[in-house]
């Protein structure tokens, strides 16, 4: 606190007075000879009654209100450390808030943690907007997300910073700055500001580039400061083996450090780790690891991020499993890998493909696999129609590259589960998709575009009613589509994987096709592992208790962990286990260099030196009043008289 | 008080004349007339004795006169109790003499009344010592009450001192005859509280019993403002107040003991008298005067 005029402090001196004035108001009460005294009920004086509060409350009150008058006059300032946003033309700002709410932010920063500090900066900078400036704010724990768009709403926004939690999210600062930059530059306002409230750590170590067009300001250089941290990644178990993966920041973070397996019963096994960054080590337990119980692999000794130093131990699944029900590209008698099955091992050699024939008329048969392929199926049995339908329904993904076969089933045999009504094959079919309806797929659904069929399947147009078609014919027929069934998804192509009836195996669409199939078996059951923030399908409703306890329900059937660790998902009678897991570059705490001019306060932001002279001013009111109030209340003090002696 | 400065007035004597010859000795005078008669013995004639009180029974049964010796009210003492305890000796700041010394002349007054009337006076002294003059009548019973009352002086604990108070009033009731008249004169402050209970058994015997309550002006109306600490003068208590917001709450409590004395007192034919050390003294004597009348015609 500095002072505008010091010498008004002398007034200071003046507190004094009320507690002279006081004591010779105060006069003694006086003593006389009554002999019947006893006679006199006793009763507390009310000069004496005055006297005491006087002692007490109006002497404080007054005393106070001296101080708040040489404080008043004295002209105090404050210098806050409070952010302000810097506006030397004085015009209205467009503002950005960047806030990483990645998992090392969960480290300390001047004794709080450094989102905490984050979050309490991105509020004051919110506070500080005036009428006419717009704010954004841009969460940058992976995948970059925007959570309020520019906005006039200072509200909107401080009540999206107040609803953010820390999570056990990567930090993607490229894309978040990259989002921020295109929403700030797409404002009206002439000045257009990105804030970055970030500790700059996302594991790379190459400069971070600021946003085209807008100025980048790091204001909290206190939060980006390498820290030793060490985090247990994953840890599979087979059988007394655990292996788990251990990453640190540097290598010298490992140093003395160690792994243990950690059961009910105590420390099972450890092992001691190298100095390495990042390594996979493998602990024996003991012959007394008890067999279904749930086990934790923790790192011993202390780091920035405690949260990180523990992991659940899963028990090692197998490869991902596919089901492929071969069509006519395959000969049962001349067996010899698929175009399918080649599809399928180019995008993951891991798979363990499962060709078949025929469809399993029983549901289990089905359950272990993530996914289902059906190429060309010459319509399906009612039994293998039920046996997918259940399959489906309980999480899993089947695909159907409907070609000429599927138009000639033969009498009781139907597609569904894909596709409900009539399926017939022509002949005739257009050269080529609509490439305005080939944006879900993505890029490489370009070279669908000189698709040339020989034919293709046509369905009726309630097959696809409540489908989202990813691509089209040219003619506007549906090419592939996708439908949720329960908990499951069936995929759909019009075209068969034949490459004598198209080329559309050959085409990069096709693995895409494909690997879209993967990603939700994975999602869904295939693997029950994924980094924090992934997306998780489970069914809408399922109980889910994940490692800070229940979650709330989900009504879409998606749930993204926040957090790394054991998520117990229990739908009906299932129970499954799924583990988030961190991502082994967010335990390098070492900060990226910040944008060029972003530590410098030209970028926009200053700090604040407040005048308090109109606070002492309302402080010097209040004491006025309490004096007042005071006086009021013991302006009649009815005296307790008690009974005389 | 009208004119009378009592201050300046040198001698008890002249000051109880000043208040007693304001009264004619008629109120006393026709306590004579109407006053009853007892038979108190027989003694032998005299020439000059009344010959109707000669009885003739007795001198059939002696062969010479006898007559009978008659107990007239003229032969009834007046016994005066003064309070001269430590309160007694307060006196207030407008006040220009103490209670005590407002009692005395009240009291002397009184003794003087009854002397010229013939009556024995006799004084006993409640305080420490204690002290008693034994009835006498004319100007020696006079001199003698006035004597003891210049003598004494205010001291001494009546509150707790059971037995001064019973040295006192023991002679009184030992010796007061039937039909003789005992006025205490008091602050009835700080006094034992047995002295209402003895006091009263006095009015036996066809005994009239007054009490004169001789109060301060600042006692009777508590005339205070500013918050006190107000010290008792006998026994060791004080009292902080707020005179303010006790007042009514003293002043109920003299008049409750007024109350309670004038209640005792009438159940048993007395009489209870307020006086006021700015008050007339002679006001009072008649009012005393007024009061024994009264119970001895009841």
């Amino acid at each position: 606190m500095s002072f505008g005029a010091g010498l008004g402090l002398l007034v200071a001196l003046g507190v004094a007075l009320p507690l002279v004035a006081h004591l010779l108001r105060r006069r003694r009460t006086e003593t006389r000879v009554f002999p019947p005294a006893r006679l006199v009920p006793t009763a507390t004086p009310a000069a004496r009654s005055r006297a005491h509060l006087e002692d007490r409350a109006l002497l404080a009150v007054r005393a106070l209100g001296v101080l708040a008058l040489a404080v008043l006059g004295a002209a105090p300032f404050v210098t806050c450390s409070r952010l302000a946003l810097d506006r030397p033309g004085g015009s209205a700002i467009a503002l950005v808030i960047v806030i990483d709410d990645s998992m090392s932010m969960r480290a300390s920063a001047g004794g709080e943690p450094r989102f905490a500090r984050a979050r309490r900066s991105a509020v004051e900078l919110v506070e500080s907007l005036r009428d006419g400036d717009v704010v954004g704010v841009v969460a940058a724990g992976a995948p970059a997300r925007m959570l309020v768009a520019p906005s006039p709403s200072r509200d909107v926004a401080a009540r999206a910073l107040a609803a953010m939690t820390p999570s056990d999210r990567a930090t993607d600062l490229d894309a978040a700055l990259t989002l921020a930059g295109t929403l700030a530059r797409g404002a009206q306002q002439p000045e257009r500001r990105v804030v970055l409230l970030s500790d700059l750590a996302d594991g790379s170590d190459k400069p971070l580039d600021a946003p085209a067009g807008v100025s980048t300001w790091t204001p909290d250089a206190s939060l980006a400061a390498a820290l030793p941290d060490c985090a247990v990644v994953r840890a599979l178990r087979r059988g007394r083996d655990v292996r788990a993966r251990v990453a640190c920041g540097r290598a010298e973070h490992a140093g003395e450090r160690r792994v243990e397996v950690v059961g009910p019963s105590g420390v099972l096994g450890f092992v001691t780790l190298r100095r390495e960054r990042a390594q996979d080590v493998e602990i024996v337990m003991s012959d007394a690891a008890p067999a279904g119980a749930q086990l934790t692999a923790r790192l011993t000794g202390s780091d920035a991020i405690p949260d990180d130093d523990a992991a659940p131990v899963m028990t090692e699944s197998g490869a991902l499993s596919v089901s492929v029900v071969l069509g006519p590209s395959t000969g049962a008698s001349e067996r010899r890998v698929s175009v399918v099955e080649e599809a399928l091992g180019a995008l993951d050699e891991t798979l363990a493909l499962r060709p078949s024939f025929s469809v399993p008329e029983a549901p289990e048969a089905l359950a272990p696999h993530a996914v289902v392929v059906l190429d060309d199926p010459p319509g399906l049995p009612p039994e293998a129609r039920a046996a997918l339908r259940g399959y489906v329904e309980r999480g899993g993904v089947a695909v159907a590259l409907l070609g000429s076969r599927a138009g000639s089933a033969i009498l009781g045999n139907t597609l569904e589960p894909f596709v409900e009504g009539a399926v017939r094959w022509t002949t005739s079919a257009p050269k080529g998709s609509d490439e305005a309806s080939l944006a879900g797929l993505g890029a490489t659904a370009a070279g669908l575009l000189e698709l040339a069929p020989k034919g293709r399947v046509l369905l009726d147009e309630r097959a696809t009613a409540d489908a989202t078609v990813l691509a089209r014919w040219a003619d506007g027929r549906p090419l592939v589509f996708t439908r949720r069934l329960g908990r499951g998804r069936v995929l759909v192509t019009t075209l068969g994987a034949s490459l004598d009836e198209s080329d559309l195996a050959l085409r990069p669409a096709f693995l895409e096709i494909l690997g879209r199939a993967l990603s939700e078996g994975r999602a869904r059951k295939g693997n029950l592992r994924s980094l924090v923030g992934a997306r998780w399908e489970i069914a809408p409703s399922a109980r889910v208790v994940g490692p800070s306890g229940p979650l709330p329900a989900s009504d879409d059937g998606v749930l993204v962990p926040l957090r790394a660790g054991l998520y117990a998902v229990r739908a009906g009678d299932e129970l499954e286990a799924r583990v988030a897991e961190i991502d082994e570059r967010e335990v390098d705490l070492s900060p990226r260099p910040a944008p060029p001019r972003a530590s410098h306060q030209a970028a926009g932001a200053t700090t604040s030196r407040v005048e308090l002279s109109p606070y002492v001013a309302w402080a010097l009111l209040a004491l006025l009043a309490l004096e007042a109030a005071v006086r009021l209340l013991t302006r009649s003090p009815a005296p307790r008289a008690s009974a005389a002696p | 008080m009208g004119a009378l400065d009592w201050s300046r007035l040198t001698g008890l004597r002249l000051r109880a004349r000043a208040v007693a010859d304001g009264l004619v000795l008629g109120a006393h005078a026709s306590r004579r007339r109407g006053g009853g008669v007892e038979f108190s013995g027989h003694r032998a004639y005299v020439p000059g004795d009344d010959l109707r009180l000669i009885d003739r029974r007795v001198m059939a049964r002696h062969d010479r006169p006898f007559v009978r010796e008659l107990e007239t009210d003229t032969d009834r003492a007046l016994w005066l109790v003064v309070d001269a305890s430590a309160s007694m000796g307060f006196r207030g700041e407008r006040s220009r003499v103490t209670k005590l010394e407002y009692a005395s002349v009240v009291a002397a007054a009184l003794a003087r009344v009854a002397t010229a009337t013939g009556d024995a006076v006799g004084l006993t002294v409640l305080g420490s010592p204690a002290s008693i003059t034994r009835p006498a009548r004319g100007a020696v019973g006079f001199a003698r009450v006035t004597a003891t009352l210049e003598a004494a002086r205010a001291a001494g604990d009546l509150s707790r001192d059971l037995a001064a108070l019973d040295r006192a009033l023991f002679p009184v009731a030992e010796r007061a005859r039937a039909g003789s008249v005992v006025v205490l004169l008091s602050d009835l402050v700080d006094v034992h509280e047995a002295l209402m209970r003895r006091f009263l058994a006095l009015a036996t015997r066809r005994r009239v019993a007054l009490a004169v309550r001789v109060l301060d002006r600042e006692e009777a109306s508590f005339p205070f403002s500013d918050p006190l600490r107000l010290v008792a003068v006998e026994g060791d208590y004080a009292v902080e107040t707020n005179p303010d917001a006790v007042r009514a709450g003293y002043l109920a409590a003299i008049a409750e003991t007024r109350e309670r004395w004038q209640r005792g007192l009438v159940d048993r034919g007395g009489r209870f008298v307020d006086a006021a050390t700015d008050g007339d003294p002679v006001e009072i004597v008649r009012a005393v005067l007024a009061a024994a009348a009264g119970g001895r015609s009841s």
